[in-house]
């Protein structure tokens, strides 16, 4: 693809793929005078010895019916792909040894519906296969502040939890957030999200959401053989729910702080491990954070970031031999600080402190320290160094990160607050 | 001085009949300045002499546009970092692309460097082409006008006060204009080399020789390699003037320089929203200056202006 020319792009292929709109619509102009030549270009082509001659391009059905039609490109999203790889050498009292993975690859797609609504993807194929994180569309006919989100997407708790692991600052979402929420935290459900300027240098953002399934994964269950389910038909007073509050302002000139308080509940699920399942179980997640930043453009930039969280209810589950799961009903905390500093536009450190009490039997208490050091070769591609020792249960584990990523196409995200 | 002084003092009072124009740089907005004079209410977004493509999105941004009738972008994908998200977060549908508040300075101009092909393996790739036409000595007019038509199309009824203050900033401009050409013509075919493609516009509108850029792709660390084939072609093409902006006059710039014997010329890469070279004009003129001390010719011209006749 990299030796086609942009006509060659945009008359071969399809205009509005990778590119803007704008730009897709000024390259489809662009594009007419290559594609009626290819149109007059005799039977055969290029071909190579052995292989079957090609037939010149067809014409597209839009070009000849004069109409856009169901084989039409001129609509198509933009797309985006995100690969996502990992090397992970641990020494310690859990696990030992390299691996190396493929930890993600991403495949996303975005486009305007009409002028009040646009949709996207995010298909992920893991290890464990593929699925799609997230699928929805964002309604803005409400008010010019107003968005109504509906299908499957991140729900709306905290400054990182909306955000893929492979745009976040550190290799892997931080402790608590893991232990209470999961690694991703998606949702199907409907979101209000709304926003209101506070004075000239400040805004204020709540959201409203109601969820009739929750897609999380818990590593600390699952290693214990332990599932929870959060979909599944239910009453209306069964739904879980997200509220999130937060502000975001100027401090001087160089500086911004965010505030935030969010919360999760769930007031029904159920969870199986071994031959037993328990149900009727619920849960609450309550985050707050506090995100300050500081820097000139173009110079040196700090950031101090942290949250705190209190999960309560049927939190902490565990099996007490084959036949039966216990579930205690306990309030268990966590947080995690950080400190960023980019010394240089594409170069930065930091070092993240995370402490949580686990949701397993005899709540043991477990804690990460990360030291980080990220650099972006271009927009389209970071490397990542990173060491962390991790204690759990009077257990240490030292791990040392590599974290390569690439970014293809039109990857982006709107301000994250 | 006196005319930055004056624009600054129509910095913004928010009277609730003034439009309310948003820039993403001063360049712009000291252009709606002198076109709208105290008509309009003018907010900048990136006010520091950083890499436009680093720029971060902050609250009061989001405020601004909100609150904007006219949006002003200089486009080409100069301010991709921070005005996308800006347009999808700020919920204000006037200045959405395609609105009558949305206002491209760019559309219309023939872009430099516009890419045959578009892939990112040629780096920070500008698919429209050249971004930095702020830094064009013949791009004021064009950007003016542009200006002035978003204006005169958000509010008609001060339309011939809008006309008013574009004949007064193209007079301006025509004058200033003839000071930068007669100042080129002593620089015709002389040397230069840039760190990044900021200065790409300069070197076409006076007919500068470019001897190669430092950074092997744009919006790419360069490589050792590339550096050292660099340093020896300056040295072959002695004298070359290394022409930098504030952000990009770095060690990299400085060892280059030393290794070949070059000099290194600071230039201005937009206006200083809070500084003395808030007016394009002045931002021109101190940029033409420095590159007459680069290259040791006069500064202001030798010879009076010819006098402003016609277009710029």
């Amino acid at each position: 693809m990299n030796q086609l020319n942009v006509r060659g792009l945009a008359a071969a292929l399809v205009p509005a793929i990778f590119v803007p709109a704008t730009l897709a619509s000024a390259l489809h102009a662009q594009a007419a005078p290559a594609a009626a030549q290819v149109k007059q270009a005799p039977a055969g082509g290029f071909t190579t010895p052995g292989m079957p001659a090609r037939s010149a391009m067809p014409q597209q059905a839009s070009d000849a019916s004069g109409q856009t039609s169901g084989f039409s490109s001129v609509f198509n999203p933009a797309f985006a792909f995100v690969v996502d790889t990992l090397a992970d050498y641990s020494d310690g009292d859990g696990e030992d040894g390299l691996e190396l993975s493929l930890r993600s690859a991403e495949l996303s797609a975005k486009s305007w519906i009409d002028p009040d609504a646009w949709a996207y993807f995010v298909a992920v194929a893991e290890e464990e296969g593929i699925g799609m994180e997230e699928a929805a569309i964002h309604y803005k006919g409400l008010g010019d502040t107003h968005t109504l989100r509906v299908g499957r997407f991140f729900l709306d708790f905290g400054k990182q939890m909306q955000a893929h692991v492979h745009d976040l600052r550190t290799v892997e979402r931080p402790l608590p957030l893991r232990a209470y929420l999961g690694s991703e935290l998606g949702g199907d459900g409907v979101q209000w999200d709304a926003w209101t300027p506070g004075g000239e240098t400040g805004a204020l953002r709540w959201s409203l959401g109601v969820f009739g399934a929750i897609n999380t994964e818990s590593e600390d269950l699952e290693d214990l053989g332990i599932e929870r389910d959060f979909g599944g038909r239910k009453d209306l007073g069964d739904l879980a729910m997200t509220a999130r509050l937060t502000s975001f302002m100027d401090v001087g000139e160089h500086s911004t702080l965010q505030l935030g308080a969010s919360w999760l509940g769930i007031p029904s699920f159920e969870a199986e491990g071994g031959a037993v399942a328990a149900e009727e179980l619920s849960q609450n997640v309550v985050g707050f954070d506090a995100t300050f930043g500081m820097g000139a453009d173009g110079e040196d930039k700090w950031t101090f970031g942290t949250e705190f969280l209190f999960a309560s209810g049927d939190t902490t589950l565990a099996l007490d031999g084959a036949e039966d799961l216990a579930v205690d009903d306990k309030g268990l905390t966590g947080f995690y600080i950080f400190g960023d500093w980019a010394f240089e536009p594409n170069q930065s450190v930091g070092l993240q402190l995370a402490n949580a009490e686990l949701p397993t039997a005899g709540n043991p208490d477990a804690s990460e320290i990360d030291i980080y050091y990220t650099r972006q070769f271009s927009e389209y591609h970071r490397l990542r160094f990173a060491v962390r020792q991790a204690s759990f249960d009077e257990e240490d584990t030292f791990a040392l990160l590599v974290q390569y990523t690439g970014f293809v196409g039109a990857h982006a995200h709107g301000v994250n607050w | 001085m006196c005319a930055a002084a004056a624009l600054l003092a129509a910095l913004p009072t928010h009277a609730a009949d003034k439009l309310k124009v948003v820039a993403t740089i001063p360049d712009l907005a000291s252009m709606a300045m002198a076109i709208g004079g105290e008509t309009v209410e003018v907010v900048v977004l990136a006010k520091g002499s950083s890499n436009l493509h680093q720029v971060t999105a902050r609250p009061s941004h989001l405020v601004a546009m909100h609150k904007a009738d006219v949006f002003l972008q200089v486009g080409l994908s100069l301010e991709t970092s921070f005005v996308p998200a800006l347009l999808e977060g700020c919920g204000n549908a006037r200045i959405q692309p395609g609105a009558k508040g949305f206002v491209n300075v760019s559309e219309g101009y023939a872009a430099l460097g516009v890419p045959t092909e578009v892939s990112r393996k040629d780096g920070d790739v500008h698919p429209h082409g050249n971004p930095h036409l702020n830094l064009d000595p013949l791009a004021g007019e064009h950007m003016a006008r542009r200006i002035h038509a978003g204006l005169v199309a958000n509010l008609p009824a001060e339309s011939k006060r809008f006309d008013a203050g574009l004949e007064a900033h193209l007079k301006r401009l025509a004058e200033a204009r003839a000071r930068w050409e007669l100042a080129a013509k002593e620089w015709k075919g002389r040397r230069v080399a840039g760190y990044h493609s900021d200065y790409d516009y300069v070197v076409r509108a006076w007919g500068l020789a470019d001897a190669g850029s430092i950074e092997e792709k744009p919006g790419i660390t360069p490589t050792p390699g590339h550096l050292a084939r660099m340093v020896q072609r300056y040295k072959e093409q002695r004298p070359v003037l290394v022409l930098v902006a504030p952000w990009s006059n770095n060690s990299t710039v400085a060892r280059v320089a030393e290794q070949s014997g070059c000099a290194v010329c600071e230039l201005p890469s937009r206006c200083d929203a809070e500084g003395k070279l808030f007016d394009w004009i002045h931002m021109m003129d101190e940029l033409h200056a420095r590159l007459a001390k680069g290259f040791g010719t006069h500064w202001p011209p030798a010879q009076p202006p010819p006098a402003a006749s016609g277009g710029v």
